[in-house]
């Protein structure tokens, strides 16, 4: 795997403002590196600041704290902000609900290049249509139809079709197959796969289904409130967690066996606790949040 | 012998739209015992929602009940209008679903809420009901529940909303608890606090649930027994060992071997090709036939039926009949399961 970092987030913070006196931290100081060619998973409760970190590295909101950097520049320069827009893609949960309804599927795939006025024609692109076409489980048959002829889960894939075709050096994909079924989802999921070993894609994977995020992810970051409280290779952290509500988390996972199920121990974490100020690192690249 | 809290016998329910008729339920046989749980999954259009808002009649003008009949508790209910149904629902039956915001209301305090579905349904003093409904609120694990009698929705987490939806549909002590797709928005930990808490539930007052889900793992946390829809129709059901462990329909088979849980990180995962057929004149024969690759000849023409393989287990398919050839599932989940245990450990 390349090493070269891609993108990185310098003790970034994002903080709402709500009044005079309320503040919601929704990042708070979070540092991390995203490697070129790696799925990097980012999981966590809800509200903990995955959504929020994810668009604060598209650079859709402005840091109120740290620093952003990609291909090692920081976003405060305006060339290098550019440059990230036109190589880094957003996917979201609901992609697929906010397509334009007066377009065809076809036109609406297309449409990022005509934006960027790219040749639609070409051999190169024809084949590319296809195959993202073929992989993200549509068909020549959708191509004329609008979004509001299509179930939701057909709708979310041409979404995703629709910002793999510009070939993005990063996808931030935030819970892209959380409303889709597990069959789907399974197709979506090889897509990515592919991208990233045939291709050398990168991703920024947020998702709460624990499973998908260890199938996919080279390394992941677990959060906190946010802050991160482990970082680490997927399965080292998997196999080894650090941080107590790292081991609530992996606890809580769900899987499909009923006798074990019966059986687990489920350790409670309670996330009123304080949190540390120092990273460790445990063993090589996994670093975990001291406890107070 | 106890009485069955949910009976459907042949059930069926279309709704009328202008491309014809959509058969959105098809033929379900299915019985609840008091005090059950019983899960039920398949694919985003097969007919879990309707089946379960049908029961309750919370459906729209255009959908009626085609055929067979529906009994709560031995009552049958299949001809009820709204005038009879209004008694019962809260009282016999309660419904919990996927968002909470859009069950509860956001400008009402939730004790307030908790408080006006006990007095709809019970002839109790408000000063009973509020004292019922702080009770309700400790009972879903809400802390300092007098205090957050007070608040609205939006002062509380997803989770916790998702506890106050659960202590409203609870307030008025109902017998049969649907939750449709109750725990698919929240984050693990607070799904497996709900989780508990539903079978905690289940403990302390024995209600019956139907619980719908996607999601194949929560079904195995909580399901006492699990039901496979596919295309509007069961087509297998037993409990929950016997559908994770001895899985006997190739859509069961495909909907486990799509877990990413039990796949190997090297591999890919494996999917069911193919799409759900259009419930406007759905195909003949076995509905699944187009995506399965074990269909023979029968399944194009002709419908399976039920095949009994053990008391409490039943699947439709061909492949059970004793003049197929022989197939064995392509799903070894204990194997694979034991596996990942091992690695967890
Ligand atoms: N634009 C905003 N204004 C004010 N507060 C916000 C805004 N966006 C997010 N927040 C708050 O910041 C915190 C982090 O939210 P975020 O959406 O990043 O969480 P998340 O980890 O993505 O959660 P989920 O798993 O539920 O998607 C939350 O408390 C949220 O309410
Ligand atoms: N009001 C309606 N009019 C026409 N058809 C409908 C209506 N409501 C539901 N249907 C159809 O009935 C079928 C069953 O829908 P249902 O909502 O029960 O699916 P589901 O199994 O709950 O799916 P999901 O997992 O997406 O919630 C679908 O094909 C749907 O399109
Ligand atoms: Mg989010
Ligand atoms: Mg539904």
């Amino acid at each position: 795997m390349a090493t070269d970092t891609i993108i990185e987030a310098k003790d970034l913070c994002l903080h709402f403002k709500i009044d005079e006196d309320y503040t919601v931290k929704a990042i708070d100081g979070v540092s991390l590196e995203i490697k070129d060619g790696e799925v990097f998973g980012l999981v966590g409760e809800t509200g903990c600041g995955k959504s929020t970190t994810a668009r604060a590295l598209c650079g859709m909101y402005k840091p109120t704290g740290g620093d952003i950097l990609y291909r090692g520049e920081s976003v405060k320069r305006k060339e290098t902000l550019n440059r990230m827009h036109k190589e880094i893609q957003m996917i979201f949960q609901d992609s697929g609900a906010a397509l334009n309804p007066r377009m065809t599927v076809e036109k609406i795939i297309l449409e990022p290049l005509k934006i960027h006025h790219m040749p639609v024609n070409s051999a190169d692109i024809k084949h590319r249509f296809d195959y993202i076409l073929e992989k993200s489980g549509l068909d020549k048959s959708h191509l004329s139809k609008y979004p509001q002829e299509l179930s939701g889960g057909q709708r979310q894939r041409v979404a995703i079709a629709r910002s793999l075709i510009m070939e993005p050096r990063l996808v931030v994909a935030d819970e892209p197959v959380a409303s889709l079924d597990i069959s789907i989802q399974a197709q979506i999921i090889n897509l990515f796969k592919h991208l990233q070993n045939e291709h050398g894609f990168t991703f920024l994977f947020i998702a709460h289904d624990l499973s998908v995020v260890r199938f996919i992810s080279d390394r992941v970051g677990v959060m906190l409130k946010g802050r991160l409280v482990e970082l680490g290779p997927t399965e080292e952290l998997f196999n080894n967690p650090v941080h107590p509500y790292t081991k609530s988390l992996l606890s809580a996972i769900h899987i499909p066996d009923p006798e074990y199920e019966r059986n687990k121990v489920f350790l409670e974490y309670d996330t009123e606790k304080p949190l540390g100020d120092i990273m460790l690192e445990v063993s090589p690249g996994h670093f975990v949040l001291e406890e107070i | 012998m106890s009485e069955n809290l949910l009976e459907l016998k042949d059930y069926s329910v279309s709704f009328n739209t202008p491309k014809g008729e959509v058969e959105a339920v098809r033929n379900v046989n299915l019985e609840l015992k008091p005090g059950e749980i019983l899960g039920v999954v398949g694919e985003s259009g097969c007919g879990k929602t309707v089946m379960c808002k049908s029961v309750m009649k919370l459906m729209p003008k255009n959908a009626f009940i085609k055929s067979g009949s529906v009994k709560v508790q031995g009552e049958d209910i299949t001809s009820y209008k709204e005038r009879d149904m209004r008694p019962l629902r809260g009282k016999r039956f309660a419904m919990v679903f996927q968002d909470p915001m859009t069950s509860l209301n956001p400008t009402i305090p939730i004790g307030k809420q908790i408080t006006e579905s006990i007095l709809k349904h019970e002839k109790v003093s408000t000063d009973e009901a509020k004292r019922r409904a702080i009770e309700m609120l400790d009972l879903v694990g809400i802390k300092d529940p007098n205090e957050r009698f007070k608040l609205q929705p939006h002062f509380f987490s997803g989770g916790m909303r998702q506890r106050c939806v659960l202590a409203v549909a609870l307030a008025s002590k109902p017998e049969l608890l649907f939750a449709d797709e109750a725990t698919t928005a929240l984050d693990v930990t607070v799904e497996e606090k709900i989780l508990n808490l539903l079978l905690d539930i289940r403990e302390r007052l024995g209600i019956g649930m139907v619980f719908i889900s996607h999601d194949l793992g929560a079904v195995a946390r909580v399901a006492d027994r699990v039901a496979v829809m596919y295309a509007g129709k069961i087509v297998e059901i037993g409990t929950a060992e016997e559908i994770y462990y001895d899985p006997r329909h190739p859509y069961t088979w495909g909907l486990l071997s799509s877990l990413p849980a039990l796949a190997r990180k090297d591999g890919e995962l494996n999917f069911i090709h193919g799409m759900p057929p259009s419930l406007i004149d759905p195909p003949p024969g076995d509905a699944f036939a187009e995506r399965n690759k074990y269909a023979l000849a029968i399944d194009y023409e002709k419908e399976p039926p039920m095949f009994q393989i053990s008391e409490t287990h039943s699947a439709a398919t061909w492949l059970l009949d004793e003049r197929a050839p022989r197939v064995v599932s392509p799903v070894n989940l204990k194997k694979r399961s034991a596996l990942w245990q091992q690695i967890r450990s």
